[in-house]
């Protein structure tokens, strides 16, 4: 996408050292605050490209309906591992209190639910914490050590008082130059193209 | 953050109005069924003679009874006597008003810990429904007036057995120090004195918040709250003790008030989604209380339904486990039956497992006629909470004691508390109008 251009480029481009062979990675537009972040989401939402993200430095409340970002399925994730945790609790201490190692202590049933309850608890809870952490992480891609987004200085704003909206050039509408003009034209107030 | 505008609060419909009227109407005719009712099917019962027994094995059950309750309490009694119980032998019409009033007074102490804990932690979320809370615990003069009658001596009487204990009951000899008529009156007058002070004094300065704005009592608010909850928690647990564990003398559990506690905050929330739904279905604050608000009241109705399950199983688990007869006694008289092991049951299921999988959706949570059922379900089953801790102590839960009274009391109960809520809403606002936290709860948001 790097063909010569006959007018001023609509965006810098940032090439990574010792690339062979450079091709665009992603398409980093910068804007000013988050409102006009937030109406600019909006509108990429709505021209149809699906591997795009927001960053800013703090939390937006709204962003994902801007975003059209659907439900997680973390909470389903949770409840899976809840339940796993307090069948499996229940399971393994019927299995060795009951059947494997079976000791009488003060008259009690060899298994029986109250005394059980508390283990089963246990990993209920214990389960559903896993299930967040992992999920969560197994739904976000992490751990990432690097992203191409790193090699942009402008993009360190984003952690202090700019916001960003980054295009994927695996996004199927992903064209430097139109969408660096679709951007501008959208409020972005600076477009940056990496390569690697 | 500039894109979401913090709603004008003085666009808003905010004030009874009305709607007091109707509340009181609505109130006063639930009173009104709920007194002819209860004095109709009440004497249809026989449950106003002196001498009769609307269930014909009460008489029988003090003299012969051969169960296990009375069986070990005679090992504790050490008397010639055998038979000491530390338990009520026979049906009155007290034990169904003692039901619905503790049913009522529930709701009233979860108020008294919304507002208090609201300050303590200086939440925000909150602050919008904040004034609704306080309307509802200043009921804590008509819950006082409503326990008065239970207080005579002819009830008490009726009601908690240490009053006239069986000769030779060892076991309530040695707590008569603590258990006995006159300091019972002291205690009572002690807790109701504290509740009805803390939640004026919060719904004065609240009030007064409104007019002068002055951020001072914010302050004092605040600084007072840590003592407020003190107080609370010693008030909550002692009256838990008093009004409803001593009614079986011979049993005892630390952790009865905390058992309390984690109902009455449970059914306060529901309580509160109830007025909120009702309010804005009447266009009051319709949009001052946000989805986000109702969420997080729902997320409250979520944590205390695991908290009160969470303290019954504890109470439960260590008397299993333990299995000493004096501490199962109690237990023993609510499962080996049929119906009030059904009872207890329902309680698991209902009071626990329907609630906890029907509130977990977030989406049943923003949902007000979704919530609004999950909230009058919650507010039965506490009902049926109270009616497990006072009447399995008939007859040593050998019978079914429900007659109709036990409905036409709450109804009734019902009428008066919302009557009050209805004096304690009007002539102000229905939000802290000038609290330094609104515009922030305004804008409150579920991250």
């Amino acid at each position: 996408m790097s063909e010569p251009k006959t007018h001023e480029p609509a965006f810098d481009t940032i090439t990574a050292e010792g690339s062979v062979d450079p091709k665009p990675v992603v398409l980093i537009a910068e804007f000013e605050t988050a409102d006009q972040l937030m109406s600019a989401a909006e509108k990429v939402r709505d021209e149809g490209f699906k591997r795009w993200d927001c960053h800013t430095p703090y939390p937006v409340h709204g962003l994902d309906g801007a975003m059209g970002i659907r439900p997680t399925i973390l909470p389903w994730i949770v409840l899976g591992g809840g339940f796993t945790g307090f069948c499996g609790g229940l399971l393994m201490q019927g299995w060795m209190n009951g059947i494997s190692y079976p000791f009488l202590i003060s008259g009690k049933p060899f298994f029986s639910i109250p005394a059980s309850i508390p283990v089963a608890f246990e990993l209920t809870i214990l389960l559903s914490a896993f299930g967040a952490f992992g999920g969560m992480l197994a739904l976000n891609g992490l751990p990432r050590m690097f992203n191409p987004l790193f090699r942009s200085d402008r993009f360190r704003r984003a952690t202090a008082d700019r916001f960003f909206i980054s295009i994927e050039a695996r996004d199927r509408r992903f064209d430097a130059d139109s969408n660096a003009r679709f951007l501008r034209g959208i409020g972005a107030n600076a477009i940056e193209v990496i390569e690697e | 953050m500039g894109h979401k505008q913090t709603i004008d609060l003085s666009t808003e419909n905010r004030s009874l109005g009305g709607l007091s009227g109707q509340l009181i109407g609505f109130g006063a005719v639930l009173a009104v069924l709920g007194l002819i009712g209860t004095l109709l099917l009440g004497n249809l019962e026989g449950a106003f003679d002196s001498h009769s027994e609307p269930h014909a094995a009460g008489g029988a059950a003090h003299s012969s009874d051969p169960t296990h309750s009375a069986d070990h309490s005679a090992d504790h009694s050490g008397g010639d006597h055998g038979m000491a119980h530390g338990y009520v032998s026979t049906w009155s019409v007290w034990h169904p008003y003692l039901v619905s009033a503790s049913w009522l007074l529930a709701i009233c102490l979860g108020a008294i810990f919304f507002v208090l804990i609201h300050h303590v932690t200086m939440a925000s979320w909150s602050t919008v429904v904040r004034r609704l809370a306080e309307a509802v615990s200043r009921n804590f003069v008509l819950m006082g007036l409503l326990f008065i009658p239970t207080l005579m001596p002819g009830q008490m009487g009726k009601l908690y057995k240490w009053i006239h204990p069986d000769p030779g009951d060892s076991i309530i000899a040695v707590k008569e120090a603590y258990l006995n008529y006159d300091f019972f009156l002291i205690r009572m007058a002690i807790y109701f004195l504290i509740w009805i002070g803390i939640s004026f004094w919060y719904h004065k300065n609240s009030v007064q918040q409104d007019a002068d704005g002055d951020l001072k009592r914010t302050t004092r608010m605040a600084h007072f709250s840590p003592l407020g909850l003190i107080l609370f928690a010693m008030s909550i647990t002692f009256a838990a003790y008093d009004i409803l564990m001593s009614l079986d003398a011979h049993w005892f559990s630390t952790i009865f008030g905390v058992y309390l506690f984690g109902g009455s905050v449970l059914s306060f929330h529901a309580f509160l989604a109830l007025i909120v739904i009702w309010l804005q279905a009447n266009g009051r604050l319709t949009r001052a209380v946000s989805d986000e608000h109702m969420q997080d009241i729902g997320k409250m109705m979520f944590a205390f339904t695991v908290f009160w399950a969470y303290i019954a199983f504890s109470q439960y688990m260590l008397y299993w486990y333990a299995n000493i007869p004096e501490e199962t006694a109690w237990f023993l008289r609510r499962q080996e039956n049929m119906l009030w092991g059904s009872w207890g049951w329902l309680l698991i299921i209902g009071r626990f497992l329907i609630p906890f999988l029907f509130i977990m959706s977030k989406h049943v949570k923003r949902s007000r006629p979704i919530l609004a059922v999950a909230a009058i379900w919650v507010l039965i089953m506490q009902w049926a909470d109270m009616y497990y801790l006072v009447m399995p102590q008939i007859n040593g839960g050998e019978e079914f004691p429900f007659t109709m009274v036990d409905i036409t009391i709450p109804i009734g109960f019902l009428g008066l508390f919302l009557i009050g809520l209805a004096l304690s809403l009007r002539g102000h606002s229905l939000i802290a109008e000038k609290d330094p936290r609104m515009p922030e709860s305004l804008a409150f948001e579920n991250a």
